[in-house]
């Protein structure tokens, strides 16, 4: 289909040592508008060179994790220390302050938050860094450095068409991810986020994704993966969490993982 | 929010061509309704755009009420690229209009013309904003909808001007709902006397300075939106909040900030009427051209060189529609309107109607030419 071989599997790896603690989540509960608990008592520590990925059935909370350490939503309890921050559940984290610390965040729902879909392509992928030095003269915007910043995005990641006058809604999804990936990763972050990194990614984008990750992971970041495809977990984590009902259910080691084991955590079935 | 559908045309035919075609289209039946009325089309556009664009006098008039409309399309153009409908150009113009009076009348006696003007300007742009900041405020923080807080702000600022005009400002013993005249000081040059200066004749008319800095006001909103960090930041929150919120723009400062710069935008529409023409605090001085803002913003495309445009269009409708009420014989001042309200009709509502119409022919056209080309 693609004209090649394509490698989407898990690719054979000596185990490396894993780094220091770069983001590390405790106690955290959080409850929506109408006082459900969506996430509880959740502690996670995510170190540098892993990638731990999130399992669970959709809706059990992977997405409210993600805006959590993400600083997109305040819980109600919890703490988080990000680098040599903390923050607490009044005081918590927010976008701006994320990118600052040194994290990254690749959002689940590209079209309704990781691009602007009315926005030329140039525009989109300065989303969240228009105040970097590179791209701003004060109040001004710096648009000659924001396209070309655009281009070498687009030629490193391969995104086609390389237009960064054209509008992000007409990309295609493989080449929107891309692009998003290109914006998050070329700042160097130490913690990478990616929810749904491959959600309506055709499969040679989808190799491409992979091997970025894994780039990432080998150079120190930390990344946390969640997506609803259990393949995807399997071929790119080297430790798993499961999620049932906003709670951990469960946490494996890669060696340790059968469809079995996790489809039973992800029911709520750890015992 | 931006223009949904006219997505599939290419961006020259959708900020030039559309609002060309809807303009043929709104005058055709407008023709149309004309020619029933046993009047002739051909005579009342003729008469129309002569009176609007023949002379210098005319053009001036022109000119002169499109000033107004500059200000109040750019009104609503900011705010609705901040994702909001401000219906409320009317009452803002109303309190800047009472801010720029108010300053005129209290400092004009003492203080020289090169202070009073810049002073009257801030007054009105501030007064404008403080009366959009209310509504942005209910919108951002309490879920108050601002189309509706605007429309309701509309009364209550064309009362409060009733108010202090009829118990407050009203000279003692004058039956004239209107406030003594400013000094001398407080007057806008017009355009008539400025070019005097410059050694120019022009024909006496109400067109004054303040028309340069509706241009200035549109150059300053290009600037604002395109090429600044707030700019992009607002026009993020309007085209999708989720996206701005996960960007770190915190998407209710930006409902106030674009509500704060419409409201002075419109605020501005009193350095025409009330520093450059009337001279005096008066009711009725924005006479519905908050309104008329919004048909120019729908049909500039939100775009300020289109807002110009739009409100040099509808500048000559009023000075053009005018002339042909006096002109042709029958032809009545509701006529005109009629006109406009087609104008509006076409350019706001029906261009979802037109878009892939025009979409339809422009890629028909566009697939027979390089065919031709290629076969010959």
């Amino acid at each position: 289909m693609v004209g090649r071989k394509v490698q989407v599997g898990r690719v054979d790896e000596e185990a490396k040592p894993v780094g220091d603690v770069l983001l590390k989540a405790t106690g955290v509960l959080v409850r929506d508008a109408l006082n459900v608990v969506r996430l509880s008592d959740l502690n996670l520590t995510l170190r540098g060179g892993e990638i731990v990925g999130v399992a669970g059935v959709s809706g059990n909370g992977q997405s409210e994790l993600l805006d959590v350490l993400s600083g997109m939503l305040q819980p109600t309890q919890g703490q988080l220390q990000l680098g040599a921050k903390t923050f607490e559940a009044k005081a918590w984290l927010d976008p701006h302050s994320a990118r600052e610390l040194g994290l990254a965040h690749v959002p689940e729902d590209r079209h309704a938050r990781a691009m602007v879909m009315d926005f030329v392509a140039w525009e989109s992928a300065v989303l969240g860094y228009d105040d970097l030095p590179e791209y701003a003269n004060g109040v001004w915007m710096n648009h000659g450095r924001m396209r070309q910043a655009t281009a070498d995005m687009m030629e490193h990641f391969d995104v086609r068409p390389r237009a960064p006058e054209l509008l992000s809604r007409s990309f295609s999804g493989g080449n929107q991810q891309k692009l998003v990936l290109a914006r998050e990763i070329g700042q160097r972050p130490k913690v990478l986020l990616v929810g749904q990194p491959t959600r309506g990614v055709d499969i040679g984008a989808i190799e491409f994704i992979y091997a970025q990750l894994r780039a990432m992971r080998d150079a120190g970041c930390a990344v946390l993966v969640v997506s609803s495809e259990l393949d995807e977990i399997l071929a790119l984590s080297n430790r798993v969490i499961v999620m049932n009902q906003g709670r951990v259910t469960g946490e494996l080691a890669i060696e340790d993982c059968t469809e079995a084991s996790i489809g039973l955590l992800m029911v709520g079935d750890g015992a | 929010m931006s223009g949904g559908t006219a997505q599939t045309l290419p961006r020259w035919a959708d900020l030039v061509l559309l609002p060309a075609v809807c303009l043929a289209v709104a005058l055709l039946v407008a023709g149309g309704v004309v020619a029933l009325v046993g009047q002739s089309p051909t005579e009342v556009i003729a008469v129309l755009v002569h009176g609007a664009f023949g002379t210098a006098r005319g053009f001036s008039y022109t000119l002169y009420y499109a000033t107004t409309f500059i200000f109040t399309g750019l009104a609503v153009a900011v705010a609705f690229h901040g994702g909001l409908f401000n219906i409320g150009g009317e009452g803002q113009a109303i309190l800047g209009g009472l801010g720029t009076g108010l300053v005129a009348l209290w400092w004009s006696a003492f203080l020289p013309v090169w202070v009073m003007l810049p002073l009257m300007l801030v007054a009105g742009a501030l007064f404008g904003m403080a009366w959009a900041a209310v509504p942005g405020y209910l919108q951002a923080y309490r879920g108050s909808h601002v189309v509706i807080t605007t429309i309701m702000f509309n009364f209550i600022a064309s009362s409060l001007l009733v108010y202090l005009l009829v118990n407050h400002l009203r000279p003692a013993g004058s039956m004239s709902v209107e406030s003594e005249p400013f000094a001398d000081s407080a007057k806008l040059p017009a355009m008539h006397e400025a070019l005097a200066w410059l050694g120019v004749e022009w024909p006496s008319s109400p067109l004054n300075l303040s028309v340069l800095l509706a241009v200035l006001a549109a150059v300053g909103v290009y600037l604002f939106l395109w090429r600044t960090r707030a700019g992009y930041h607002l026009r993020a929150v309007g085209s999708s909040p989720g996206a701005a919120e996960y960007a770190g723009i915190r998407p209710k400062r930006q409902v106030m900030v674009a509500m704060a710069v419409s409201g002075a935008l419109a605020g501005m529409v009193g350095m025409n009427e009330i520093a450059g023409v009337n001279g005096k605090l008066l009711l009725e001085f924005v006479s519905g051209a908050g309104f008329t803002g919004i048909a120019v913003a729908l049909m500039g495309r939100n775009h300020p060189v289109g807002i110009v445009l739009a409100s040099v269009l509808f500048g000559a409708l009023f000075q053009g529609g005018a002339e042909v009420a006096f002109e042709v014989r029958g032809f009545s001042r509701e006529m005109v309107v009629m006109l406009q309200g087609f104008i509006v009709l076409f350019s706001g509502a029906m261009v979802y109607v037109i878009a892939p119409i025009v979409g339809w022919l422009l890629t028909r056209v566009t697939r027979l030419m390089p065919l031709g080309a290629s076969h010959g």
